[in-house]
């Protein structure tokens, strides 16, 4: 830990608050997300309902909580299979080389050589649209960033000398990997992680306003926006309340994961 | 150089190689038969001979090497089969929609450069000042801007409230100006952010220390020399980006239905059009392939040293 | 000192760091006189390379100038605007740096980036600094086409000599040389530095030689000033201080040299090592001190004149 870092502490205590919101949803906001109400559609904000209703006369600051639970979860599961896949592959591929090393940088190449955001929607239009799918195409872009990273830093941890003396005196090639590998992958990992996440929200959110993740009537940021668009004249606070929120989760990651690769030292090695 | 230029084409034919292979791969995820599909959208029930005759017809019952060769030398011939929906070849589609898309990133790449590289220089010199404080905040925002959040918001200020530009379309100049702003601004931002703290990182370097003791301007020292090096990680990252412009223009095209590829993208997979969205990714990691091997060569005309550094980190 | 025609006199100077517990620069003396060597000694992060880069104007920004003056050929350095300041660098004050790979921009050629500087600075026709330039880079014993290499393809001497070469092709009246041969094996550090000699007298320029390196200092520097944490512990001819060094640390350093020829059982001095790192009232040497007495503690030394009409900062 080189120094404190203001930025780091904010967005920690926004994804904090994000979380909470996400887990608290039901009890912090009594109004059905998906009760429609005819009556009242497209009404601006009012005391009743404090971020106005929607098309369908929804409760617009409800849709908005409850929509946490959806964006932020979902990126977050999204990011812990990138982690686990890319690290699981990484270490294998670093520790033991030859034909997995090759073989794993090949595909590692290939999928790089697709723009990230084109790749999922290939991979959702065709295997079609809905959340777990959505889910699928994003992890199959972002886990290459952790195995590239893993796969590298075991490269060289490898031939540093505490390993060299651990091979010496016997241990077995899990032991190695556990005991001295991984810990010194970590802090790497979790600054990566750290600044990966808000482009895999990103992502997510994109794929759902385009209609291909989570389905409509569930509440999300990225289809409460998809379902605003035909209403930017007439009712812009539509798009401002899930817009807002979600440049307030974007900005959250990148705040946190900035101030800790700055706090970590680690800028230069993730890339940013 | 020669030796690294080839070594770099070499390594472009093989990523191509790989890339029309995984892509044929996304086939194997289409749900259901594609005779079927073919057949469906001819309105019929199709019979069991039917869906046996169809799947003749399209090379089905072939093994999935002949199929994928017989599918790559197509692809040689810029034949990217027929489109189900329209049954015109899909390479006329594209063709018929390309430039509307071009026009779109390559605007949006232009505005980039033009406002990220002075507004990060303007913050270098301002270092440590209330402008660069609040610039800094402002990049900041609008980096964590999705394309689709910024341009909606953008049409209801600019096009709803000021009716200064109209939001729909692309039948004048006027209404490329959007998008295109939409497209670029979350992108400008972030290299405004990457270049300052590159130049600033530079400015620190030893050589600039020596330089200044010479009393060579502040100018010179800036311009021709920390610039160039500063510059060096950005080009590189810049073929990157060409990348999210890509992916971003279908977000765009689709908040403002400009008739472009991405717009066309997202109504073929509506329409289950595989045949439109696989030659549609294989165009787009064509593009963006070949533009990083361009980058890979600008680069080591930037900076001699890559030739030589060039695998030794590996 | 005789204070005959000094082209720079620092009266004194104290450099601080922010947040730095105490000054890296702390009250010090120099003169240099026209034509003159001072070699400045002592280990890293004892203020030598602060002192040269408040010489030259360039601290880092978060060092400030406490107190002191630096006056330069009959001028105030401290009171000159930024703009004469930046018309005094280079040409009338050089400067070369230690990390010689760090020190010339790594992607651009050798030739442009002399060339440039001298076009700018002595205000020359492209074709005449390309000239001069060849015509340092020759005595300093470059190769011919080093003028159109890249700095990552010479060797480390090489790019020493350039940087030497640079430093004298504006004629600078005073070169500050900060390590300037420390990075290099001692075969070369040699040869270079007979180059750079003689390329100083051929310019008629004073140099001030910082090294910890006391070989170099004593074969060619007329005068010497021994810094330990800041402060000046011992300054006068080079001749006397090597011979008869009369402050325990300069004598810790002397001592501490190997030759060749020395007795093998005999022991290696050291210094001891340094113990507290707070600031003590009395001498900032006591706690390594071998020959400290009591009063050391709590009392500082003054600033004496020994026999040899050397300066010392030793109560003993």
């Amino acid at each position: 830990m080189k120094k404190y870092n203001r930025g780091t502490t904010v967005g920690g205590s926004i994804i904090l608050l994000l979380l909470l919101a996400s887990a608290f949803a039901s009890s912090l906001v009594t109004m059905n997300p998906t009760a429609s109400d005819l009556m009242n559609r497209l009404k601006p904000p009012n005391f009743s309902h404090i971020l106005g209703t929607d098309h369908l006369g929804r409760d617009v600051f409800s849709r908005l909580v409850h929509a946490t639970r959806l964006s932020v979860g979902v990126s977050v599961a999204a990011l812990s299979v990138s982690i686990a896949t890319g690290l699981s592959l990484g270490l294998v591929a670093g520790y033991f080389r030859g034909v997995i090393d090759s073989l794993l940088m090949a595909v590692i190449n290939i999928l790089l050589a697709f723009p990230g955001m084109i790749l999922s929607l290939a991979i959702v239009g065709i295997a079609g649209t809905g959340l777990g799918n959505a889910v699928f195409a994003v992890c199959v872009v972002s886990w290459t960033g952790y195995a590239r990273v893993v796969r590298g830093m075991t490269l060289s941890l490898k031939e540093r000398d505490f390993v060299k003396a651990a091979r010496i005196s016997g241990s077995s090639d899990m032991k190695i990997i556990a005991r001295h590998i991984l810990p010194n992958l970590l802090t790497t990992v979790i600054v990566y992680a750290a600044t990966n996440i808000s482009s895999i929200a990103m992502q997510l959110a994109a794929l759902s306003f385009l209609g291909l993740g989570a389905q409509p009537p569930a509440p999300e940021w990225g289809i409460m926006l998809n379902e605003a668009k035909g209403y930017i004249s007439t009712a812009p606070w539509l798009i401002l309340a899930p817009g807002s929120a979600l440049v307030l989760m974007i900005s959250a990651f990148n705040l946190f994961g900035e101030g800790l690769a700055l706090c970590l030292n680690e800028g230069k090695r993730v890339g940013i | 150089m020669w030796k690294y230029a080839a070594k770099k084409t070499l390594g472009l034919v093989a990523i191509l190689f790989g890339v029309s292979v995984l892509t044929f791969v996304l086939t194997a995820w289409i749900r259901g038969n594609p005779a079927e599909v073919v057949l469906g959208r001819a309105g019929v029930d199709p019979s069991r001979a039917d869906v046996v005759m169809m799947e003749q017809r399209m090379g089905l019952d072939q093994s999935i090497v002949a199929r994928y060769l017989d599918w790559a030398r197509n692809l040689l011939r810029l034949d990217f089969g027929t489109s189900y929906t329209s049954g015109l070849p899909v390479i006329e589609e594209i063709k018929y929609r390309l430039p509307a898309t071009l026009h779109l990133t390559a605007g949006a790449f232009v505005l980039m450069l033009v406002t990220a590289v002075p507004i990060a220089i303007f913050m270098v010199v301002k270092k440590d000042s209330w402008t660069e404080y609040s610039l800094n905040a402002v990049t900041f925002i609008v980096m964590g801007t999705p394309g689709f959040v910024l341009g909606m918001g953008l049409a209801w200020l600019i096009s709803v409230r000021l009716r200064l530009l109209p939001m729909v379309g692309n039948k004048t100049p006027a209404h490329s100006v959007l998008p295109i702003i939409t497209l670029a601004l979350p992108m400008a931002c972030r290299y405004i952010r990457l270049i300052r703290s590159n130049i600033i990182e530079v400015l620190d370097e030893d050589y600039i220390f020596l330089l200044r003791t010479r009393g060579l301007k502040e100018r010179t020292i800036l311009f021709s020399h920390a610039l160039k090096n500063a510059f060096i990680p950005i080009v590189n990252l810049m073929g990157i980006s060409l990348g999210s412009l890509l992916g971003g223009s279908i977000v765009v095209e689709s908040i403002f239905s400009w008739p472009g590829l991405g717009n066309y993208l997202m109504i073929s997979i509506g329409n289950r059009d595989y045949p439109v969205v696989l030659a549609y990714v294989l165009l787009m990691a064509t593009v963006f392939v070949a533009i990083n091997y361009l980058v890979d060569l600008f680069i080591c005309f930037l900076d001699p040293r890559i030739p030589f550094t060039e695998g030794k980190g590996r | 000192m005789r204070k005959g025609n000094a082209l720079l006199s620092i009266e004194g100077l104290t450099v601080a760091f922010d947040g730095a517990p105490q000054p890296s620069v702390d009250d010090v003396s120099l003169t240099i006189e026209e034509g003159r060597i001072l070699g400045v000694v002592g280990e890293s992060g004892c203020g030598k390379t602060s002192l040269a880069r408040a010489v030259i104007g360039e601290l880092p920004a978060r060092g400030v100038i406490r107190r002191g003056s630096i006056h330069f050929a009959g001028r105030d350095l401290l009171s000159v605007s930024r703009k004469e300041l930046k018309a005094l660098q280079g040409v009338e004050l050089g400067m070369i740096t230690q990390e010689a790979l760090s020190s010339l921009n790594p992607v651009r050629k050798i030739g442009s980036q002399f060339v440039q500087t001298l076009c700018e600075k002595m205000l020359v026709s492209r074709q005449e600094a390309e000239r001069s330039a060849r015509e340092f880079l020759e005595k300093m014993s470059c190769p011919e086409d080093i003028l159109s290499r890249y700095p990552f393809q010479l060797s480390g001497g090489q790019r020493q000599r350039v940087l030497v070469a640079m430093a004298f092709a504006l004629y600078p009246r005073l070169l500050l040389a900060d390590e300037p041969t420390t990075a290099l094996d001692s075969a070369v550090q040699m040869r270079v530095l007979k180059e750079m000699m003689a390329l100083k007298t051929n310019c008629g320029a004073s140099i001030m030689l910082i090294s910890h390196n006391l070989g170099v200092i004593a074969q060619v520097c007329d005068e010497v000033a021994v810094m330990y944490r800041g402060r000046i512990v011992e300054y006068g001819e080079a001749k006397a201080v090597m011979t008869s060094p009369s402050h325990p640390y300069t004598r810790g350093l002397i001592g501490s040299i190997a030759y060749m020829d020395c007795d093998r059982n005999r022991k290696l001095y050291t210094i001891p090592e340094c113990r507290d790192t707070i600031q003590r009232p009395g001498c900032i040497f006591y706690s390594r001190c071998e020959w400290c007495a009591e009063k050391c503690a709590h009392e500082p030394p003054p600033l004496r004149i020994n026999d040899r009409g050397v300066l010392v900062a030793c109560s003993r």
